[in-house]
């Protein structure tokens, strides 16, 4: 039995220690917003917060969720995950969309660790694939959210 | 209110025609359609019948319902189409919901091209059916009102889902639709003019994107059906491969292990299992004798060797040898490019269900119709026992118009007997892809004595996906679009290709042709420009006099990205296409490390002519994407051989372009026709020489192979 909270839940899964945190998220409490992209933590599809800190989900064994908080873009809902989420909707950043769930929840941790980040600090860090080149849109959108924080 | 949603407005067919000719034929000559004058009225071609609830339903609650047959793989095509629907119906915008369905059947317009989404092709292919529906329910709509008010209906006129008359008011669409379904459908609807457009063309946001960040869009990979089971499949490294020892395999923790071909697929509780399972066994393979010693490099050795072959003439005007012989000067370049795989992020899923009496599958697909024929041969269950559902993509860019992955999983299904969903891990997905070819070309330019371009001739060799696949013709199209009959005015010109025979699996790569032949073309023209000491967007100009369309374009061009005078230390290139129905030009700024051979891809302007613009959001994006596919595959981008096998295995092999690496983008729309043309593969191959003639500015360097990162190596 592992337990964790998930977005704020108390939690409990039955699995295997080793299954990594994305297929119990998916597979397990049919969280389907984290996504599979590559399966070695290169793309980054899979991001989710452990603790506040982005993760690979697909490399992270369910084992490391033990007794800390996971959350997913379903539990994004604080300030800066809403600032997030409605720059990314107000500049129509995504395409296929995705990637995007692992975006936010990587632009989120970036975000959050440092309050004076600025936009090309944010741009270096995040490098998640995204196939449908929404780039320089992401970087408008993460632009006008330092702005916004700035103000 | 309660939502009856059995009502439909008319279950009655009416005919649907194309978009005419003679749009086609103006767009083709590239001249001016004067934007006053309403082309927004196809002309009478083609007309096939349909019936209204295939494609919109109204309900009681006043909520619309638009059927999207095309595949949304990131385009938008589900919200452009809407559109398109919202304002020929004179609907709310707000009240409109999409709902994906596959591409077959009462699904599917027959004078539409063929049921695949692919070749940007669906705006063009649907728009003008799709207004003659909604004209039609409009205009009943309208007639119910009259009738309910006891007026002519040419008082009464229509808006956000409302039927409106000065004296009487209004009434909802909702209220309407019941007294709507009992009228006559019109046989031929009258078309809104452009003028009254109040959606097409306005900025619309992408109906699923809200949606899309809160986890909740149902991508192919999501699907979930009771009882599932997961699979993980392995084929044959090295291509046409047999699994050899089959019966020795198990694996306590697999449900099950079956034959796929040219494989095996590992079923188990969980995908993960199914995964580390189906990598961990020990499977022989064959290897097939006339792949060994096979690779990309000795493929390429056969393309070059073949320039000197006879191919195929794909163009010819006036008189190419005679041009060249009597040039006071020639130059010639050899070009080459590599395979190169899809690599869409959500790998090649499907889930099926096959049963005894019936066979569901869930897909991500550009050709649900093929996975519905697929079922059909492997289940012998006939097309009312099987239903495609057709969900969101995570990326296609064509990989995901193949039907391979969801026969794996029919396959599979129908041997365990319950539904499996099948998800390829990315090595998988990178080294069982369908490639775009590896593909090489010979220019030759011809000058006369004033310095005038009077002759060009290219000869390619490549392979064609068509004729793998089984078609015969003499020229697979898709080879040389782009190479043969180039915009530019030449007094001779000739186009020949040479066909290979491929060992490797070919597919269509977004923008296919255009994704090496922009490349080969666009680069000479640089090459040929700077020979004449010729600015490289004033030599495309003067080769393109009658051109109206493309001289507004590169006008526009030249000043958004003041042309020539980029900030100091950065240098441009520049790169002119006529693909699609549509015209574009693309400036490409960057600086170069002379010391460490980087590149550094500072911005791209871009002004395109896509004619008829729906979603000027939904273009801008389509554009920017197609950009960065294009850079992403120059930067970096080799699919290599090894003994009949890709080498590659995930995205640190197979490096794609990320946000640090990312340009800005700067995109500006001229919309130089009221027809719709093609834009979701545009931009992909013109990006290219853009970046590689801005490279030569900058560094003296001339890249004739692709990607960059080998080049300046």
């Amino acid at each position: 039995m592992i337990s964790f909270q998930l977005n704020g839940e108390d939690t409990q899964v039955d699995v295997d220690a080793a299954k990594p945190i994305l297929w119990v998220l998916r597979e397990d409490l049919k969280k389907i917003g984290a996504k599979f992209g590559c399966g070695a933590g290169i793309c980054g599809a899979c991001t989710i917060q452990l603790d506040g800190f982005a993760i690979r989900s697909c490399i992270t064994p369910i084992s490391a969720a033990e007794g800390k908080r996971i959350t997913t873009i379903e539990g994004l809902k604080d300030n800066l995950g809403q600032k997030i989420k409605d720059s990314w909707n107000d500049i129509q950043v995504g395409q296929c969309g995705y990637c995007q769930t692992g975006q936010v929840m990587a632009c989120h941790a970036i975000m959050q660790q440092n309050a004076a980040i600025t936009t090309e600090q944010v741009c270096q860090q995040l490098n998640n694939i995204c196939r449908c080149g929404t780039y320089s849109r992401m970087k408008k959108a993460i632009a006008n959210i330092i702005e916004q924080r700035n103000d | 209110m309660d939502r009856r949603s059995f009502l439909h407005i008319s279950s009655a067919s009416i005919a649907v025609l194309a978009i005419g000719c003679k749009a086609e034929e103006q767009q083709k000559t590239g001249t001016d359609i004067p934007q006053a004058q309403d082309t927004a009225q196809p002309d009478v071609e083609e007309a096939v019948g349909t019936t209204l609830n295939n494609w919109v339903e109204i309900y009681t609650d006043n909520k619309v319902e638009v059927y999207i047959s095309k595949a949304e793989m990131g385009q938008g095509i589900s919200t452009g189409l809407a559109m398109v629907v919202a304002d020929e119906l004179n609907a709310k915008w707000e009240d409109i919901k999409v709902s994906l369905v596959g591409e077959m059947d009462q699904h599917y317009f027959s004078n539409a091209g063929i049921p695949v989404t692919f070749g940007s092709t669906s705006t063009k292919t649907q728009y003008a059916q799709l207004r003659f529906v909604a004209a039609a329910a409009r205009q009943m709509l309208e007639e119910a009102a009259a009738n309910q008010w006891g007026v002519d209906p040419s008082e009464v006129s229509s808006a956000n889902s409302q039927v409106l008359h000065p004296d009487h008011g209004s009434l909802d669409y909702g209220e309407l639709v019941e007294q709507a379904a009992l009228l006559p459908v019109p046989e031929l609807p009258t078309l809104k003019t452009a003028e009254e457009f109040t959606i097409i063309g306005t900025e619309r946001k992408r109906i699923e994107h809200e949606a899309v960040l809160e986890g909740k869009v149902v991508y192919g990979i999501d699907a979930d059906v009771p009882n599932m089971l997961y699979a993980s499949v392995r084929k044959s490294p090295v291509f046409g491969g047999e699994v050899l020892n089959f019966s020795a395999l198990s694996h306590p923790e697999a449900e099950a292990i079956v034959q796929i071909p040219n494989g095996i697929a590992v079923v188990a509780t969980s995908w993960w299992k199914a995964n580390q399972i189906v990598q961990s066994l020990a499977v022989e393979f064959s290897t097939p004798a006339e792949l060994m010693g096979v690779t990309d490099e000795s493929i390429m050795e056969n393309l070059l060797n073949s320039l000197d072959e006879s191919g195929e003439i794909a163009h010819s005007e006036g008189d190419a040898e005679s041009g060249l012989a009597q040039a006071a000067t020639t130059y010639d370049a050899i070009y080459k490019v590599p395979y190169l795989a899809h690599a869409p992020l959500e790998p090649v899923t499907a889930t099926a269900w096959v049963q005894a009496d019936r066979c569901e599958v869930w897909a991500p697909t550009q050709a649900a119709m093929s996975i519905r024929t697929a079922a059909q041969e492997i289940t012998g269950l006939d097309t009312e026992k099987i239903t495609v559902h057709a969900t969101y993509l995570g990326g296609g860019f064509g990989r995901k118009g193949e039907s391979d992955y969801a026969e794996q999983a029919i396959l599979i299904s129908q041997q365990v007997g319950t539904p499996v969903k099948l998800i390829w891990n990315r090595p998988e997905d990178l080294q069982q892809d369908f490639y775009r070819p590896i593909f090489c070309a010979h220019l030759v330019g011809g000058f006369d004595a004033d310095g005038k371009l009077t002759t060009w001739y290219g000869k390619s060799v490549g392979s064609s996906v068509l004729l793998q696949q089984g078609a015969s013709f003499a020229i697979d199209p898709t080879s040389v679009e782009g190479f043969d009959a180039l915009p530019y005015e030449f007094d001779n010109e000739y186009a020949e290709h040479v066909s290979i025979e491929s060992p490797i699996p070919l597919g269509f790569w977004r923008s296919v042709g255009h994704s090496q032949n922009t490349f080969f073309v666009e680069c000479f023209m640089d090459e040929l420009a700077e020979l004449m000491n010729k600015d490289p967007l004033d030599f495309r100009r003067e080769l393109l006099p009658n051109t109206s369309r493309a001289l507004a374009i590169l006008e526009r061009l030249e000043t958004m990205s003041n042309w020539g005078n980029p900030p100091a230390g950065r240098h441009h290139g520049i790169s002119f296409s006529k693909a699609y129905s549509s015209f574009i030009a693309q400036v490409a700024e960057i600086s170069f490390d002379e010391a460490n051979k980087q590149v550094t891809i500072h911005k791209f302007y871009c002004v395109a002519d896509c004619g008829l613009v729906i979603n000027p959001n939904g273009l801008r994006a389509q554009i920017e994407g197609g950009i960065s596919f294009g850079l992403s595959a120059a930067m970096n981008e080799k699919i290599t051989i090894q003994d009949g096998a890709v080498q590659q295995s995930n995205f640190h092999d197979y490096k794609v372009l990320t946000l640090p690496s990312a340009p800005e983008i700067e995109v500006e729309l001229i919309q130089g026709s009221s027809s719709p043309g093609g834009v979701g593969e545009l931009a992909v191959g013109p990006s290219i020489p853009a970046l590689v003639n801005a490279i030569y500015a900058a560094s003296g360097i001339r890249i004739r192979s692709l990607p960059i990162s080998e080049a300046l190596a």
